[in-house]
């Protein structure tokens, strides 16, 4: 398309060559003549410029270290596959399109992999510490219910929290750190979530728990006060993530 | 529009070249141009951080069967589609969320300087408003840094049509950074 004026030598593809220095040599001069003669092309050539810089002045952003450590590794044939639970992973391709799928759609409503997706992002807020002899952090609350402090009794230190909106539900994520083992602890508001496909049904100091795994991360679910809790991480033992699940410190963390 | 596939072999400019299979190991080589594109097409670095993410699972799913050169473009066209995916699923995809105010932000350590950072937040914004198909364009060519020619064998459309697109999307882009930087003069410090 050609430049309306009075040099319609100049085009429009010879302005965006000319801005980013791909226009060939042979054809260069012809189109810095028919600018240089043309306030008009001199403004438009000056855009063209203006994007190119702006656009190159950021190439030098670079993807957080959190996202190198989340591209999955999963799919790549060959790999050594943990089993865990007894029931295994079904094969790592398999979950990670069961993954996708729980993720990308298809199937209506939030489920216990959508949540558990979570635990891979990064915290956005620090988490205050509670003052002595208490059993849960302060001023965090998700459907009314406080998530448990667990440093002084066993070591897993809160170290951060998000807030996601997730299939129209505000979902709380709390992060526990403990000798370099990281683990999330999410409360799905509202109706209970549907069990995880092949998870198994473990009751534990009364509570009913749901344990599963995707994509090498094990995950325990529960209900407090009908709303879903739900809790994961990778290389952790399933019997760490119960006792931390049906913890209620003589009642002070609400069931 | 999404492309229908991002299927293994592209389009015939490269059929000269013997097909090879995409190394899953070198995916990380282009981890921080495709970030970028992410962020471009999304405008928010949380949606790129996911949309990257997706996108390498996408791969990552089966072999894939590549010309020489070919995987930079490839990858960008499988973030597009997936980015659409997202799009029509976006009822259903995690979005922050404010928190509450007593609650301290917790220091990104990755970003750089807060200013720097702030600045291409705002360029990414700015781009990812454009139309789709000036936006794509230029997210290949200048984002990426994709040739024409692998921006419209990426892209399936003529070279051409690329460069038409690019120099309209450069148009919008400066003429919103002019704006910025006016509204940016305009605010009483």
């Amino acid at each position: 398309m050609r430049t309306p004026g009075r040099h319609p030598r100049a085009t429009e593809r010879d302005l965006a060559r000319l801005a980013d220095g791909t226009l060939d040599p042979a054809r260069r001069e012809a189109v810095e003549r028919s600018v240089a003669g043309s306030g008009e092309l001199q403004s438009r050539l000056r855009d063209q410029r203006r994007a190119v810089d702006a656009v190159r002045a950021h190439a030098g952003v670079g993807a957080p270290p959190a996202l190198r450590l989340r591209r999955p590794v999963l799919a790549v044939p060959g790999r050594h596959r943990p089993r865990l639970l007894g029931v295994g992973v079904a094969g790592a391709l398999g979950a990670l399109v069961w993954a996708l799928a729980a993720i990308g759609g298809g199937q209506a409503g939030l489920t216990v992999a959508d949540a558990a997706t979570l635990a891979a992002r990064p915290a956005i807020a620090k988490v205050p510490e509670p003052p002595d002899d208490h059993a849960t952090l302060p001023h965090l609350r998700a459907a009314g219910l406080p998530f448990p402090y667990w440093e002084d009794r066993f070591g897993w230190k809160a170290t951060g929290v998000r807030n996601d909106d997730v299939d129209g539900r505000a979902l709380t994520t709390v992060f526990y750190r403990n000798q370099g083992r990281r683990i999330a602890y999410t409360i799905v508001p509202g109706t209970r979530l549907p069990g995880a496909p092949g998870a198994e049904t473990i009751r534990r100091s009364g509570i009913v728990v749901h344990a599963s795994t995707d994509n090498r991360r094990l995950i325990v679910t529960w209900l407090r006060r009908g709303h879903t809790c739900v809790l994961s991480g990778t290389g952790v033992r399933l019997d760490t993530l119960l006792e931390l699940a049906v913890w209620r410190s003589h009642g002070a963390v609400p069931y | 529009m999404p492309i229908a596939a991002d299927h293994a072999l592209t389009g015939a400019a490269g059929a000269t070249a013997p097909a090879r299979r995409l190394d899953p190991n070198h995916l990380g080589d282009h981890l921080d141009r495709l970030y970028r594109a992410a962020w471009a097409l999304c405008g928010s670095r949380e949606d790129a951080e996911d949309l990257v993410q997706d996108t390498y699972a996408r791969v990552l799913q089966k072999p894939r069967m590549l010309r020489s050169g070919e995987d930079l473009g490839y990858l960008l066209r499988v973030l597009r589609n997936t980015h659409f995916s997202r799009l029509r699923a976006a009822a259903r995809r995690p979005r922050a969320d404010p928190l509450p105010d007593e609650l301290d932000r917790v220091e990104d350590r990755s970003a750089s300087a807060p200013e720097a950072a702030l600045d291409a937040s705002q360029l990414y914004a700015l781009i990812a408003e454009l139309p789709d198909p000036f936006r794509e364009a230029l997210v290949a060519v200048d984002v990426v840094g994709l040739s024409y020619r692998e921006a419209a064998r990426a892209l399936r459309v003529r070279e051409a049509t690329i460069t038409t697109r690019l120099y309209r999307a450069r148009q919008r882009l400066a003429r919103s950074l002019g704006d910025e930087r006016s509204a940016l003069a305009g605010t009483p410090g």
